[in-house]
This record gives C-alpha cells, structure tokens and sequence, in this order.
C-alpha cells in the first residue's frame, strides 16, 4: 500500500513526523516497508491489518497510536441533506454474500477533470486520475478503505439486486486483463465479454448484470463523459466469495483486495457519507435523494476478556498497567473493570478476536526491543529420530570411509506419478519416483571435470525423497550412490566401486547377512548408479544410538570460492632430470616460471602423477589445469604457456619427454 | 580419500548439536503434504489472503480423487506441516508437553528462480510447547543459536509481522558483524504459536503455550560461507560440495 505524507497529514491538526522518520516507527511498531520515496511510503500491509491499513485513515490511527498525536474532528464534513424524493429500489437475495447495500440517487452532477489537488494525490500512489466522479470513488477508497461504485442512473432498468449470477451469464466489461494472462503485466483488452457462474455475485438489474459485486463494474451502466444522474454504492460483499471470483476471472483489483481481507460492515455509511460530501464539493450544484441502507444483520462489538498479567508472561517484559490502558486507549479499545479487563474492540479491528492479539498490540506498541533473552528451562533430551539417525549414519559411511561426496539435487522433474499444477517449465512438472537419472546426469557432467577436482574416479550420492502411486505409502526415502572410473586402472570399473559403497554400507549399518542392501543399478556409458529404496522394514532393521555416536562436527569454516563456468585444459609436462633433483626440486622450478607466464590461469597443479628411474635418470610426470574466470581459453595462448615452461626446464639441463 | 558432505548436512549438524544442548530433539514428516496439515490446521483458512503468502505448488487430481472427495494434496510450503503432526503423534502416544522439537526439511515454493530464490530449499523449524512460554524465551533461544553459529557478538531483533499460525508473529533480524562492518539481515520468522494451531493440534490453549521459528536453511549456509546464487546448492556440481 501506497501512502502519501501529504495525504496523512490532513488527518492532524499538528505536523505528524517526517515520511522516514514514520517508515522508522511503522518498520519497528506495525509492518515491514519496503521503500520510501518522495515523501510516498511503500508499506506491506499483511492480512491482519489489512482489515483497516489498506487505507489512509487506518494508518493515520497507527500514527495516532504510535506517537500520541490525536487525530482531527470532523475532517470530512457531512455530506448534503436529500432534496430529492427519488430512491433505488434494492433488493438483497443472499445475506450471507452480502450484508449491507447502501445506495444514493444524485443528479445534477457534471463529469469533467478533477482538482489539481485529487490529480495528484491519485498520481502519487501510482493511480491515474479519470474524471471527477471515478476519481471521487478512488480518493475515498484510499482514504477509509471502503471501495464505492458509481453507475450511471439513466442506463439502470428497473430495480437493483444484489444476487447470484447464472450460469453462464455474460457480462461486457468496459476494459479487463487478459483472462489467460496470469502475469502482472498482462494487457489490458477493452469491451471483453466475461461468462460467469451461479458462485459469483452480481448487482443487476431487469435486464443483466450492471457490476461483478465488489471486483468490477460492467461496461452498460458505467459512467461516461455524458452521465447526467449517478446512484452511488457502498455495500458490504463476502470476503471469500470475492477471493474467488475474482481469482478465477483474472480481475484482482484495489476494491476486491480491500473486500477479500474483509472490512466491517459499518465503514458503508462512512464511505456513503464521504463520497457524497466529495461529489458536493465537486458539483456545488449537484442534488441528492435519500440514503437507501439495507443492512440485515447489524455485527456485534467483539468483547475479550483480559488479565493484564496474561500480557506480561506472554511477552516476559513487566510492562506497568498504565502503559497497557493508554495503549488500548489510543487504539479506541475500551477497557472495563479492575483485575480482570473486558475490552471492547473497535469495529474496524476485525484482527482483534482472542486475547494473543492484544498482546501483540501492546508488545509492538510498547517495543520488542525491550524483550530481553531468557533462557528455557533445563531439559535434556532422551532417544532420537530413527530416520534423521541412519540418514545422518549413512551420509557418515559414505563419505568417511567410502569416500563419496554428498549431492542435493532437484525433486521436480519432467516425469513421475504425481504432477503438480501450474509448473514452472514443462521439465519440473512432476515428483519424481527414483534420484538415479538426476544422479546419472550429475555424474556425467561431473566426470567432465575430474581432473579440475583431481579425482580419479568422481562417487557421490544423495539422500532424498521419491514420491510414487504404487505401494501403501506415496513417499520414500530413497538413497542413490553413484560413481564414474575416470582414469583407466587395471581392474576397476564403476560398477565394483558402487557395489563396494553398498557392501561397506551394509556392514556398517549392521544388516545381517542375506537383508543386505540390494540396490536397482542402472549404467549409462561409464557412469553407475545404485538406488535403494530406505522403507520402513528397511529402517526398522537397522540398530540406532545416540546422536553423539554420530560425531558431529561443526560446519566446515571455509570461504566459498566461485568457479568459472568456462572450459578449462589440461597440459601434462613429463622430463628426466639426472641429477640427484626431487620431484619438489623440479615442482618449484616448474612454479616458479610457470606462475608468471600463467598467472591466474593456472587453477590446478602442477601435481605430481607419475615418476619413475631408469638408467640413472627420473622421470617426473606433471600435470597442470588452466582455466580463465571470464572466457574461453585459446589453445594458442596455452600452448605459449608451455613453450615457456618447456624451454626454462630445458635450460636447467632437464630433459623433456 | 574422504568424500564432503553438502554444507546444509554440515550446517543441520551443527544445528542439530546446538539444540540437543537445550533438550530439542529431531522431527520429520512429509514433503507431499495435505491442505489439512500445511494450511487448515495452522490457521490459514481456504479462500483466505494469508494462502497468498506462500505461492504453493498444488498436486494435480486425478477426475476420480476429486469425485471421491479426496483432500488436496501439495508440496509443503513450510516445515511448520510438522508442528501439527509430531503433537499428534505424541498426543496419540500419550505423551503430553512439554515438547521441543527442530525440523529441518526441504519446503517449496512456486515461484520463479533467480540467483536468491529456488522453488526448493531447506527450513529448520523450532517448536517448544510448555506452560506460561513467552517471547522472551524464544529470543532467548534464537540468540543462542545465532552465537554458536556465527559468534558471541550477534545480536537478535524482533520486529512485528504476521504469521496466520503465529499471535505475536515477529520477524527476526541478526546484527551480522564482519570485518568493521555491520548490519541488521532477515534471518526468518517466529512468534508465539496461535492458540488455534494448539487447538487443531489437540491441546488446550488455556493450559499449554508455545513457541515456533521457521528459518531458511540455504539463507544461513550462503551467509555462513559467502554463496552468491542459492542454484549451486542443487545443481550436483562437485566443484560446489567438494570446497566444503
């Protein structure tokens, strides 16, 4: 919500505090601000104070309350006496859906630009001004939060009803948002037919439709640059009725966000009175009829019993309870009796309803900060999670002994049993049912870079859980141990290393000989996965501890290092070298020339690979990894590199391979 | 050659050991979730705003399901789906509170990805129900949390927020201090549990109070290491996991 200083200040007889000094108070008292500029403040108003924030005069209460400030008498005059015996006739077929309709005859009004003054008021809250009388509902909207609606009397045929839509019922709409475009700047299309359902509500006439009630009116009776004769609305509509008809048809708007967080009932007369005040302001000569008011069911004030003491334990500050009273006062809470405290509730503070929020409304008001830290009770903690145990046991295997590294990856894929509705792209529409081909893909794209992560062989797993129709349950914890041989060794393949995982992995969990792990595997190219399904017989199996025989390390204290995204190459230097040198000898020389011609292309080695005597002279095999953070390395530019490098060990006497 | 384990594994076990020492154990339960258990039950009505605040990915029903009435299902929004089980569960085990309970979990959330946002990431919920809890013990308690993860010299705030399953719901602020600088960061939300949470869940809001936090895990790991895109947590690359 959008609130102009300006605008604020007319509801004080006394300067009120400056726009940041009130995004201070409101950040630290009553809501989150997400921005102040231009003497405007961007205030995120959640559900809970949305029954009366959504409006100037809300928030003019909450300076009130905050700063002691009292709010201006008679801000608003009363609107003009009826001169006119000329009334809409309405009718109201569902109370339940809508509580109270008040309506008011006015002729004699002209349509035309409105003030300097509401042009720029509208523009500051990033509203367009359209003419006087859309404008006059507007203003007040933002004022006190009720949303008006004007149509234009000549075009009503017959009677008003507040009723139920037919199914299948058109309406024509002077302007809307694509109905297939969900995004918040989809295009507005003039003159579009909407169809609606019996569970959407509508004021209508003897011939259709006139407005989708509490969202928007329709294009018949709207009021153009020719409207002579307006009868005005202020009523009352179901906040959950509104939520859905206007999600459904794409049409969220100022008014329907004001009625879906629901206002009182009692705000109609105020918006009734208001508007009409402003439309005599704007048209001097403008007359009027009576105020129609239906209201079926007038609310009753909610009442909460209170003991102060309750305030004090609940936020564990002793706040005097003096302080309380004159924070419930401010806030036009009445409060009765001694020890315990009956407190009358404002209409408006439909968020008021059980004694937790009172004592919210005094802990803000009278500050969290001097909420100070307490410590819980003593209490020490006996048995653990089954689950969180083995998972936590089996990532302790896994990459203690076996070596592997542990991978999250993502549940949403292109395939599975359950789909999800709305999906982000196509390829994460579903749950998936096995981790093995994320796991497959990670390990593929893993194994480009081994040499970069010096592995030899890349082994990873991950613990997470599958979703499925089959079986008595739809969610598994599921474990995926993969791996990748890299460099050819005599001997090893993938799939030994991730049988091996399951052997060691079995062991360690104690399962006895014959309910051993038996993962489904699954090969593609070089790369192997294992995946186990962890189900219940499965856990129950396994023998559990105590969470301090997990060993728990604190995190890891390291500063993350970004890498480069971009290809990297791989050079190997091999020479003899004959006298006596070690392989550090030839490293540090290798460095030392290496590291300016490279600088910081040089990401990885040199390191040692391979060496070996013969006849008197060693081998000594290195390999280096270049790479630049921000493009694509040139041959050319490495192979300068290595010319360097080779010619500089040559001049030592080495001999290169 | 020992393999590494994913900084949120590292970073659960540090949490898990720093609530251990104030007597709170490990709780789980599902990531498919039911509207009863992440909404209904934690005071966020159907056709409310407040469902607003959690763009949620709904599971498609089948025409059969829908017919047979069978409840919505979706992917929890927020570990908070626990509270309510795990006071079932014991309720049922006839174990009344005190109860204190972490959850660390995967949550999701509808909404498009960048560098800060993933439609999957971890929370870590706490839930303490006792007789006469207050807002002082739970700040108490997350400062106490917030000096074994990042230092003695952190400091919590609370500022006003709404939370539907929390009354007060504050948010939570850490003074994070580095090299000379300072500043105040969002760390997540908490608040006093409402007593219609502790009603849904079975237990009398006139006998028993509680508190609950829910803080994204991926926040404190990029925090603690100095990670600039949330997506190197899921993407599988080892040149991410094998630094840690």
């Amino acid at each position: 919500m959008k609130l102009s200083h300006t605008w604020l200040q007319t509801f004080f007889e006394k300067p009120i505090p400056t726009a940041s000094e009130l995004a201070d108070l409101f950040t630290f008292h009553s809501f989150e601000i997400e921005g102040v500029e231009n003497g405007v403040i961007d205030a995120k108003i959640l559900p809970d104070r949305a029954h009366f924030c959504l409006s100037h005069k809300g928030i003019a209460e909450e300076i009130s309350v905050l700063t002691g400030q009292s709010l201006k008498p008679n801000r608003i005059p009363q609107a003009p006496a009826a001169t006119l015996d000329i009334k809409p006739v309405v009718t109201i077929t569902d109370t339940a859906f809508c509580n109270r309709y008040s309506a008011r005859y006015v002729e004699n009004i002209h349509i035309g630009p409105s003030s300097e003054w509401i042009s720029s008021m509208l523009t500051a809250l990033g509203q367009r001004s359209i003419n006087t009388i859309v404008d006059a509902t507007n203003i007040n909207m933002f004022d006190i939060g009720q949303p008006l609606h004007a149509f234009d009397a000549d075009k009503i045929r017959g009677n008003i009803v507040v009723r139920a839509a037919k199914d299948g019922e058109e309406m024509q709409l002077l302007d809307a948002r694509d109905p297939n475009d969900r995004s918040p700047n989809a295009k507005v299309l003039p003159g579009v037919f909407i169809k609606l359902t019996s569970n959407d509500f509508v004021i209508a006439d003897d011939e259709g439709p006139l407005a989708i009630a509490g969202v928007k009116g329709g294009k018949r009776a709207g009021v153009t640059a020719e409207t002579k004769r307006l009868v005005i609305e202020a009523a009352h509509f179901n906040p959950a009725c509104v939520r859905r008809t206007s999600t459904r048809l794409n049409l969220r708007n100022e008014s329907s966000k004001r009625f879906e967080n629901e206002i009182t009932p009692e705000l109609a007369a105020e918006g009734m009175n208001n508007m009409c005040a402003l439309i005599a302001e704007m048209c001097p000569e403008a007359r009027f009829g009576p105020v129609v008011d239906i209201y079926p069911v007038k609310p009753t004030q909610t009442v909460i019993e209170l003991d102060p003491a309750f305030v004090n334990q609940r936020l564990g500050i002793d706040i005097p309870e003096k302080a309380m009273k004159d924070i419930l006062g401010r806030m036009s809470i009445g409060v009765a009796g001694e020890k315990s405290w009956s407190l009358t509730i404002p209409f408006h503070r439909l968020d008021l309803t059980c004694r937790e929020d009172i004592v919210e409304e005094i802990g803000r008001v009278y500050g969290y900060e001097k909420i100070v830290n307490t410590p819980l009770p003593q209490a020490s903690l006996s048995g653990v999670n089954v689950e969180f145990y083995i998972t936590e046991k089996i990532k302790n295997t896994l990459v203690g002994e076996a070596g592997f590294s542990e991978v999250m990856l993502y549940t949403l894929v292109p395939k599975g049993d359950l789909e999800v509705a709305y999906p982000l792209a196509s390829d994460k529409a579903y749950l998936r049912t096995t981790l093995t081909p994320l796991m497959l893909k990670s390990l593929e794209s893993n194994a480009r870079n081994a040499d970069l992560l010096g592995l030899e062989a890349v082994k990873q797993f991950e613990i997470g859980h599958i979703f499925t129709k089959n079986g008595g349950s739809q969610e598994y914890i599921s474990l995926a141990i993969g791996a990748v041989q890299v460099k050819k060794v005599k001997g090893v393949k993938s799939e030994m290393i991730v049988a091996e995982a399951f052997n060691t992995l079995s062991k360690a969990l104690g399962l006895a000989s014959g309910s051993e792990l038996k993962p489904i595997m699954k090969t593609e190219g070089n790369c192997v996965v294992g995946e186990v399904v962890l189900d219940s017989a499965l856990l129950a199996a396994i023998k559990t501890g105590v969470y301090t025989d997990l060993g728990f390390n604190k995190a890891i204290d390291i500063v993350y290092k970004p890498f480069s995204v971009y290809p990297f190459i791989v050079r190997d230097i091999a020479l003899f070298v004959s006298g006596g040198e070690t392989a550090d000898d030839v490293k540090k020389a290798i460095v030392a020339v290496v590291e300016t011609a490279a600088g910081k292309l040089l990401v990885k080695g040199p390191d040692l690979f391979d060496s070996f005597s013969k006849d008197g002279k060693t081998s000594y095999a290195f390999r280096m990894i270049f790479q630049s953070a921000d493009r694509t390395l040139s041959i050319d530019e490495i192979n300068a590199v290595m010319d360097t490098v080779y010619g500089a060990v040559k001049a030592k006497g080495w001999e290169v391979r | 050659m020992k393999g590494h384990l994913h900084p949120i594994t590292q970073t659960i076990r540090e949490l898990q050991t720093i609530f251990a020492e104030l007597g709170f154990n490990v709780a789980q339960g599902p990531e498919l979730e039911t509207e009863f258990y992440n909404f209904d039950a934690l005071n966020v009505p159907k056709d409310h705003p407040a469902r607003d605040m959690q763009d949620t990915f709904w599971i498609k029903q089948t025409k059969a399901d829908r017919d047979a009435g069978a409840s919505r299902q979706l992917l929890r929004t927020h570990t908070s789906s626990v509270q309510i089980r795990y006071i079932q569960e014991k309720l049922a085990a006839h174990i009344t509170p005190p109860y204190r309970i972490i959850v660390p979990g995967k949550v999701f959330r509808n909404e498009a990805t960048d560098a800060s946002h993933e439609a999957q990431f971890f929370q870590i919920e706490g839930l303490y129900v006792d007789k006469n809890v207050s807002l002082a013990q739970l700040k108490g308690v997350l400062t106490t949390m917030m000096q074994k993860l990042y230092g003695e010299d952190v400091a919590i705030r609370f500022r006003p927020s709404f939370f539907p399953f929390t009354e007060p719901s504050v948010e939570v602020d850490m003074l994070w201090k580095k090299g000379g600088e300072e500043k105040w960061l969002e760390m997540g939300g908490a608040g006093l549990v409402h007593p219609n949470v502790l009603r849904a869940a079975g237990i009398d809001p006139n006998v028993w109070s509680g508190f609950a936090f829910g803080f994204g895990l991926d926040r404190l790991v990029m925090l603690k290491y100095g990670i600039d895109d949330i997506r190197s947590l899921y993407n599988g690359d080892l040149r991410f996991v094998n630094q840690f």
